[in-house]
């Protein structure tokens, strides 16, 4: 027979232990390459290899958590490695104690489970790769305006590269266990009462005034200390990480509307010449990838709205008027001399990139975009407000560095988050704008109406524009329309979530089978005592319930904090994101118990008869 | 004197384990009574269905034939909880190889059957005390099996199986494991127990117990000599 022909041949007869070390270790892979997968189509950075159709700010933004949900899940993986191949060990000890006994060299036994696990990771991998894949398309088919399947590709270049991580890191803490595993003397593992990490040094005391049920409870489970500890960080780290993607992708997704509605605005009614409505919703739709955008002439007095229009929209209650001009042109960057220790150092250089360029009101702006620095005042001449894509993609240090639009240089006072032609734009005085391209009045009117009176006042400002060569295009509908695809794009992160739940159902599972399989005696003279089945039960579930509740504790609290504490910058905390993460803990909590509660009714099921010849 | 009440009886008793295709017949056709205050004795040699009787007598498991009565019910129709309850109120039990609950201190192994039974609080404190210090115990109370000798967690076990003053107490093979000196203190307290007036059934080879016993069952291959 083959060198891997005998681990094969051993893994298969462990069909249970096999299987479900091999479902959760492909599910850890699974949430790890569909996050990567996802990630990489919808243009969030996870790697370095990867490139967004972002902003830049929602980019790196974002990207962090993505990042961190990929990187998690490859450590989940590692330690759920580290955990299946502990708990194999632990039913094999007995083996390589006869193994060892009857002569074979330690090595020659180590070579046989390291090839086991490294037949368990290649599985894992293959068939976590599949399903990864397989839930990338199927996110792709769920949400065709996001992430359509004709332009879902599959970098395999980028596949292999987190593959490869997860492999060293399941092979670096799967073989701990092997290695620990091997020093045991073969006396020692031929003790008949040898368990897994099982202390026989006196138990822990408790209080008296606690009832039995507890009592055996908490010392059976410190008793197991080793075992119990492996647990309980495996599960810490899984509830963690899945918390991470439930409540990270609920903050994310909330704060992403929250930026979107600051940037676009609500209720907002945009008023121009076809031509100038059109394009403008076309630099809106980027992130939706709409239809291709074609080149006008902005400055062409055809675009020009009547002053007349102008005065009668003004007339009109409870709608703000926010009057701009609109042009695409040429931003450039001025580079920068420095003075370091008497040195001149040149910032920047002469880069320059395409942009849209708008002449605002600064008093009359309808939109409040998250900014960093300042928006423009009545005073500014020379100072501009630049779109965070923009500012990345020319400038080094955007404050201290001046810009060039129209050949007059402005300094840069604010960088704003604008989902507006993905974040390459730049807001300029309109007097100034108006001065510096020889055009006078807008070619754009953006109107803000109050939510109370808005089909009032979009009545009256349809028959504002009536009969005239302008178009009325209302904003909503293009704002939910974005709002629902970084909606379904963070969806995606909350299935990577449920892979966790699975893996940690499965880890809890396979624990509580253990246990229960060495507490089984035990079990057995608590019955002959006159112990119920019922009584059992109640002390199996609350083994289980102090091992959930110690990693809730842990996992949970230690996800959430880094959710909403560091992983989203000025996060948008609702009602619905604490609701989100409640009914997250609520579905958690159930399934981890239900996921205990199953071989613990089976043990219960079993008549004493049964399990008696172990006495 | 008025006849004494009948505590165990088994009409016909069979019991065959089967282990896959093979199948081995532990007790065959087996009829008993035992009554109530009698110290009987079961003897026979290893694998000749000692343990499987008496398991059978305490509702540790169920006759493949015939029929187990004790103190008037029979076990093969009730289900697990009623033999639960009705083990932990009717029947102690000391087992071969002691079986301690490991996590539980020695006083503690002795309150659970008390606390299983739902007596007060009051009884859950002070019996196991007291049964504890029947056996010389009470310096070991609150140490944990593993921290006993084979003699003193047998003496625990005995302490356990009274906790309840069960009217029936199934002792198996109480000194086959322990050294001469603790034997002698076993046999020594089934004697005072055989005093008290419990009804005892004891597996063993030991022929002090024997020559305690009020009468002998001698066990052959799973059938009763008569």
């Amino acid at each position: 027979m083959s060198k891997i022909g005998f681990p094969l041949k051993d893994l298969r007869r462990r069909k249970f232990h096999t299987t479900f070390s091999i479902i959760a270790l492909s599910l850890c892979v699974a949430a790890m390459v569909s996050t990567v997968l996802i990630a990489q189509n919808s243009g969030l950075q996870v790697t370095a290899l990867l490139t967004g159709r972002l902003n830049v700010g929602f980019t790196n933004i974002f990207s962090g958590l993505a990042t961190v949900i990929a990187y998690l899940s490859i450590l989940t993986g590692g330690v759920m490695t580290y955990f299946f191949v502990s708990a194999n060990m632990s039913v094999r000890v007995r083996d390589i104690g006869i193994i060892k006994a009857s002569g074979c060299i330690p090595d020659q036994a180590f070579g046989y489970f390291a090839i086991q696990l490294f037949l368990l990771v290649l599985s894992s991998c293959v068939a976590g790769t599949g399903i990864g894949v397989l839930l990338s398309y199927s996110f792709s088919f769920l949400n065709p305006q996001s992430l359509p399947a004709s332009q879902m590709s599959v970098n395999l270049w980028t596949v292999f590269e987190v593959l490869l991580i997860f492999a060293l890191v399941a092979h670096f803490l799967g073989v701990q266990p092997i290695v620990k595993a091997m020093k045991i003397k073969p006396a020692e593992a031929l003790f008949p009462y040898y368990l897994r990490g099982v202390s026989f040094k006196s138990a822990q005391s408790t209080s008296t005034k606690l009832g039995a049920t507890f009592k055996i409870a908490y010392r059976t489970i410190m008793r197991r200390k080793p075992a119990t500890l492996s647990t309980i960080f495996c599960l810490s780290l899984a509830l963690g990480s899945a918390t991470v993607a439930a409540a990270g992708t609920a903050i994310a997704s909330e704060t992403s509307q929250n930026y979107l509605s600051r940037g676009l605005g609500e209720n907002i009614v945009l008023i121009g010449h076809r031509d100038i409505t059109t394009q403008y919703t076309y630099f809106l739709s980027d992130q939706l990838q709409a239809e291709k955008k074609t080149t006008i002439n902005y400055l062409d007095s055809k675009y020009v709205i009547p002053q007349a229009t102008v005065l009668r929209l003004t007339m009109i209650p409870n709608a703000r008027l926010d009057p701009r001009l609109f042009l695409e042109g040429l931003v450039i960057e001025r580079p920068m001399i420095q003075i370091v220790e008497e040195q001149y150092i040149v910032i920047g250089d002469s880069r320059s990139s395409e942009a849209l360029i708008f002449g605002i009101d600064a008093e009359l702006l309808t939109n409040n975009w998250l900014i960093e620095g300042r928006t423009l005042g009545k005073a500014d001449k020379y100072s501009a407000i630049l779109g965070d894509s923009l500012a990345s993609n020319i400038l080094t240090f955007p404050f201290d560095q001046r810009v060039t639009i129209l050949g007059k240089d402005f300094e840069v006072v604010g960088l704003a988050l604008d989902p507006l032609n993905t974040g390459f734009v730049a807001y300029l005085p309109l007097d100034t704008l108006t001065t510096a391209s020889n055009h006078t009045g807008y070619n754009l009117m953006l109107l803000r109406i109050e939510p109370s009176t808005y089909s009032e006042s979009l009545e009256k400002i349809s028959e504002a524009v009536r009969d005239t060569e302008l178009q009325l295009v209302e904003l909503n509908p293009i704002l939910d329309r974005i709002t629902r695809f970084f909606q379904s794009l963070w969806s995606s992160f909350t299935v990577v979530s449920l892979l966790f739940l699975i893996t940690m159902a499965l880890c809890l599972f396979t624990h509580m089978t253990l246990h229960i399989t060495e507490q089984e005696p035990e079990i057995a003279i608590m019955r002959a005592l006159g112990a119920k089945p019922r009584k059992v039960v109640a002390i199996l579930m609350m083994q289980a319930a102090l091992i959930i509740l110690i990693s809730g504790t842990i996992g949970i609290s230690t996800g959430l904090f880094a959710s909403f504490a560091f992983l989203v910058p000025s996060p948008a905390i609702s009602p619905m994101n604490l609701l989100t993460v409640g009914v997250w803990l609520l579905s958690t909590i159930t399934v981890l118990t239900v996921s205990s509660l199953y071989p613990a009714l089976l043990i219960a099921k079993k008549t004493l008869a049964s399990i008696i010849p172990k006495l | 004197m008025g006849k004494k009440q009948t505590v165990v009886r088994a009409f016909s008793l069979s019991k065959e384990y089967r282990i896959g295709d093979i199948s081995i017949q532990a007790l065959k056709n087996v009829n008993l009574e035992v009554f109530e205050n009698e110290f009987v004795c079961v003897e026979g040699p290893s694998g000749s269905g000692k343990t499987t009787l008496l398991s059978l007598i305490g509702g540790l498991d169920t006759p493949t034939e015939g029929e187990m009565v004790v103190f008037g019910t029979n076990l093969n129709n009730c289900d697990e909880d009623f033999q639960a309850v009705f083990r932990c109120a009717n029947v102690g039990f000391v087992f071969q190889s002691y079986n301690l609950i490991s996590t539980l201190t020695a006083l503690e192994n002795v309150a659970f059957p008390i606390e299983l039974a739902g007596f007060s609080d009051e009884r859950v404190k002070q019996r196991p005390k007291k049964l504890l210090e029947l056996v010389g115990l009470s310096h070991r109370a609150n140490n944990f099996p593993a921290q006993l000798s084979g003699g003193e967690q047998q003496r625990v076990a005995f302490a356990r199986a009274l906790a309840n003053d069960p009217p029936l107490v199934l002792v198996d093979e109480p000194t086959a494991n322990l050294d001469m000196y603790t034997a002698g203190e076993i046999v020594a307290l089934l004697a005072r127990l055989k005093i008290e007036g419990k009804t005892l059934m004891v597996a063993s080879h030991d022929e002090k117990i024997l020559e305690l016993a009020d009468r002998l069952l001698k066990l052959r291959d799973g059938s009763l000599l008569e």
